[in-house]
């Protein structure tokens, strides 16, 4: 039974990669218009997780739902054209074209022209082309890059790659967006204008999914978390809840650094 | 045909914000430069620039493949065999007037590649290559094998003089318009999907598949479009090759043939649109001009690949804009 | 019973150096996710200097040996240090277009300077044989199968007991994480094709008394040993070992009961059979960076 306020339902999801299991039977959702957090120590079984409701592991035993739908199996290019839409731990973007044209790139799945709308420019083709170009700016806007517009992305320093990321996958306009360890390598700054990002993004209507070890960006930008230890699910609930919560302070062996 | 200028991401000369005004005017400046060079040049350059146009399209069938979506195809050069061997077979074999059997080439060809490209274009990486390698390699022994369909390593003869309606291509220059708006076409083509939705999928897979298929875009769906593209505009090259030389043996599926073709997109230009076509020409005429001897050829191919793949990773044409680049840097310092 | 006691004899002579070609092949690739396209002229460029140092300077088969190999794996450390090293981050069209380049040119220089003509090592035991049992070996065979063998073991023992060993593999598991504890990594990779070469060169002076010297020699070579790597899994040693001797018998046998014309396809075959029902090879895993 879903919830209709369910955007994303998780619901005994198992992995296990030979004799180890890495993640075991975890039950999450993510509501429309939320923005939700995943945190656990190193090796906890959050890339995994991650991995699972991207469509980029397969699952060893449970279920994936999208707004009721049964996407357990679904390839990750079918999750994307569905409105989910992830970004990558380690770099990953278009290194080798201009920000602007990356950003046109992410537009695919709200376009529909195909190759012989190209070959023959029709109205469909000509209006997106233009459409595309509108709606990268608006995007590059959103988050200050409009300035790097036209270098080459591979060119631009890390920070502003990663938020070249985040512009490819804002551009998908997703339902549901799912951020992998985005805060990684960014300083205090970059940080919070991390966490007004994301927020934006769900002003907008996409509801976020994010996995972070930086303390300070879950606890501003998220409503709700799970915690995960060991492959388990530990504990959820509202971020102050967690904080307090005996059992993630153990599962971090207290080593973890203070929340804002 | 309202291109606002193209979009090129890559440093590329023949397109950044030309107004269409000065657009129509280039066009009809080149059309006008096409269709008078038969008529200042010697038979001999005529019949390099013939063949020049045939390895225009064929690069840039290649640099679909290898240049926009970021595969290389080793087995390219098979598509190119099929086109020929196609056309050839209709008309010798069965009567089948030119323009039929040329058209037949290039379908003839992206059928090949519907087939194999399944199989082929989910592996990833280095596994893709040497499969795609491999599946040449079988297709070239078949070929030479087969000799009740193909006349095994001896070939098809007398593939006659090609001709439409009862207008024959019996001088160089017809051929060359021929060839020349084929060449034209295909480059046409080829701007039109690269500019587009498509155009962005290839790049997206060459540039991260797992990005590109976060947002949506089916790797199997759109790296077998651009096979099949990529090998339909091979075929047709293969097609206009077959009646030029009216000669064509099992080599055209051979490494040589792959080789030149690598080598014209890799010098020219990868990933660009007139790369393949300013290797295409250079690789042709050079060797000529510089009267290199035969038997040198392969030597300084595989030096200007690998020189090209490390010095000039974009080729001759980011050749340009990176020297302006280094000269205002310079000037600014 | 004979006869498949000399075919499997034969089968393993033979494996053992598609063996030993295949290990420097996929540790090349395994390593340096560098798919080495000049890799059979290496192997043929092994066999011309042994040929060259033998008959041409009349030093003798057993010098010549070490010479080929020495001179070889130079021009292939040279190879890797101008043409491979920039590419260190280029991704592996670039690699496989800068490799595709030096086998063309080895192949046609070598062409150029030593002709077409094909040419063969003086077998140094002058033909004798030796017979176990009702097999029939001919020494020269034998001396093969005992230096590939021997080639082999003594590269599992470096790689295993050194140092220098333990770099490697830590280099091979994870390249930045050999990079954050101070590994060199450019040089364990400069090592690495050095030593695939030195294999590859080995080979080559091996078979260079057994089959016919030429220069198109590296191209079926090449194409067997990326067909034994694949079904290995790139990347994976003793897969490779496995699949060097798997299809040497399969050779030896398909030539001895079916026939020797369609020996060379059996590789193939082979090759696009396993593919279709295991991608990754009979022991390779998936991997992200294939």
């Amino acid at each position: 039974m879903t919830d209709t306020a369910d955007l994303l339902q998780v619901k005994g999801l198992t992995k296990r990669f030979g004799g180890v299991t890495a993640v075991n039977a975890v039950n999450l959702e993510v509501k429309q218009g939320e923005i939700v957090g995943l945190i656990g120590p190193n090796g906890a079984g959050k890339t995994t997780l991650f991995g699972l409701v991207t469509g980029f592991v397969k699952p060893s035993a449970g279920k994936v739902y999208f707004r009721g739908a049964d996407i357990t199996h679904m390839p990750p290019h079918r999750r994307g054209m569905l409105g989910i839409v992830c970004t990558f731990q380690k770099t990953a973007l278009f290194p080798d074209v201009t920000v602007e044209q990356a950003v046109r790139m992410g537009q695919h799945r709200k376009t529909s022209a195909g190759a012989l709308d190209a070959l023959l420019g029709t109205p469909r083709h000509q209006r997106e082309e233009d459409a595309t170009r509108v709606r990268a700016a608006a995007v590059l806007d959103l988050l200050g890059l409009t300035a790097c517009a036209r270098r080459q992305a591979g060119s631009l320093s890390y920070g502003q790659q990663r938020l070249v990321e985040l512009a490819i996958a804002l551009a998908a306009d997703p339902d549901l967006l799912l951020l992998d360890e985005p805060a990684a390598g960014l300083n205090a700054t970059e940080s919070a204008e991390l966490v007004n990002v994301i927020q934006a993004v769900r002003d907008r209507g996409t509801s976020v999914f994010l996995v972070e070890h930086d303390m300070s960006v879950i606890m501003q930008a998220c409503d709700r978390l799970y915690v995960i230890a060991f492959g388990d699910k530990i504990a959820e609930g509202r971020p102050q809840e967690i904080q307090e919560n005996e059992a993630v302070i153990e599962a971090y062996l207290g080593s973890q650094h203070a929340a804002a | 045909m309202s291109d606002r200028g193209s979009e090129s991401e890559r440093p590329d000369p023949t397109g950044n914000a030309i107004s269409p005004a000065v657009r129509v005017a280039l066009i009809l400046i080149a059309a006008a430069a096409v269709a008078g060079f038969p008529y200042t040049v010697d038979g001999y350059t005529l019949h390099l620039a013939i063949l020049s146009g045939i390895a225009v399209i064929a690069a840039s069938s290649l640099n679909l493949v290898m240049g926009y979506v970021g595969k290389l195809s080793l087995g390219h050069a098979a598509f190119y065999g099929i086109g020929a061997y196609t056309s050839a077979l209709l008309a010798t074999s069965l009567g089948v007037p030119t323009w039929l059997a040329i058209l037949a080439a290039a379908p003839a060809a992206a059928i090949g590649a519907l087939a194999i490209g399944p199989i082929v274009l989910w592996l990833r990486g280095a596994y893709f290559i040497i499969v795609t390698l491999s599946f040449s390699i079988v297709l070239q022994l078949v070929i030479v094998n087969w000799v009740d369909l193909t006349n095994g390593p001896m070939g098809i003869l007398g593939i006659p003089l090609p001709a439409i309606r009862s207008f024959e291509f019996s001088s160089k220059t017809s051929y060359f318009y021929l060839v020349a708006a084929s060449a034209a076409l295909t480059i046409w083509c080829i701007r039109r999907l690269i500019n587009s939705r498509t155009g962005r999928a290839f790049e997206a897979l060459r540039e991260n598949e797992n990005v590109a298929m976060s947002i949506g875009v089916s790797k199997l769906h759109y790296s077998l479009l651009a096979f099949c593209i990529g090998a339909g505009f091979a075929g047709l090259a293969g097609a206009l090759y077959a009646y030029y030389v009216s000669v064509i043996t099992p080599e055209m599926f051979g490494f040589d043939v792959m080789v030149t073709m690598l080598v014209m997109v890799a010098v020219g230009g990868k990933g660009t649109l007139s790369g393949p076509v300013i290797g295409a020409i250079l690789v042709t005429f050079v060797p000529e001009q510089l009267r290199i001897v035969q038997d040198y050829r392969l030597s300084i191919f595989g030096v200007a690949l690998m020189l090209s793949v490390v010095l000039m990773p974009n080729g001759l044409v980011s050749l340009g804009p990176t020297l302006i680049r280094h000269w205002q840097r310079w000037r600014h310092s | 019973m004979d006869l498949f006691a000399q075919l499997l004899t034969n089968g393993i002579i033979i494996g053992a150096t598609y063996a030993l070609i295949a290990i420097g092949l996929t540790l090349i690739f395994g390593m340096m996710r560098v798919v080495n396209f000049a890799h059979g002229e290496f192997y043929m460029l092994g066999a011309y200097v042994a040929m060259s140092a033998a008959s041409g300077l009349n030093l003798g088969y057993f010098v010549s040996l070490p010479i080929a190999v020495v001179s070889v794996s130079i021009v292939g450390f040279a190879f890797e240090r101008v043409f491979l090293r920039p590419l260190r981050n280029a991704g592996i069209l670039s690699t496989a277009l800068v490799t595709i380049g030096f086998s063309i040119f080895l192949q046609n220089t070598v062409l150029l300077i030593w002709g077409p003509r094909p040419g063969q090592v003086a077998d140094p035991f002058g033909g004798a044989t030796w017979m176990l049992g009702d097999v029939s070996v001919t020494k020269i065979r034998l001396f093969a199968l005992v230096v590939a063998v021997a080639a082999m073991a003594l590269l599992g023992a470096v790689i295993k007991y050194t140092k220098v060993g333990r770099t490697m593999r830590a280099t091979f598991q994870d390249r930045e994480a050999a990079a954050l504890q101070g590994i060199e990594v450019d040089r364990v990779f400069s090592l690495s094709f050095v030593v695939g070469v030195a294999l590859a060169s080995l080979a080559g002076a091996l078979l260079s008394t057994i089959f016919v010297v030429s220069p198109d020699m590296g191209n079926t070579v090449n194409l067997k040993s990326f067909a034994v790597v694949i079904l290995g899994g790139l990347g994976n040693i003793p897969g490779a070992v496995a699949g060097g001797f798997l299809l040497g018998l399969a050779e030896s046998f398909g030539a001895g009961y079916i026939s020797t014309g369609y020996k060379d396809g059996i590789s193939f075959l082979l090759l696009i059979m396993v593919l279709l029902v295991r991608p990754y090879g009979l022991f390779g895993r998936e991997s992200s960076e294939a």
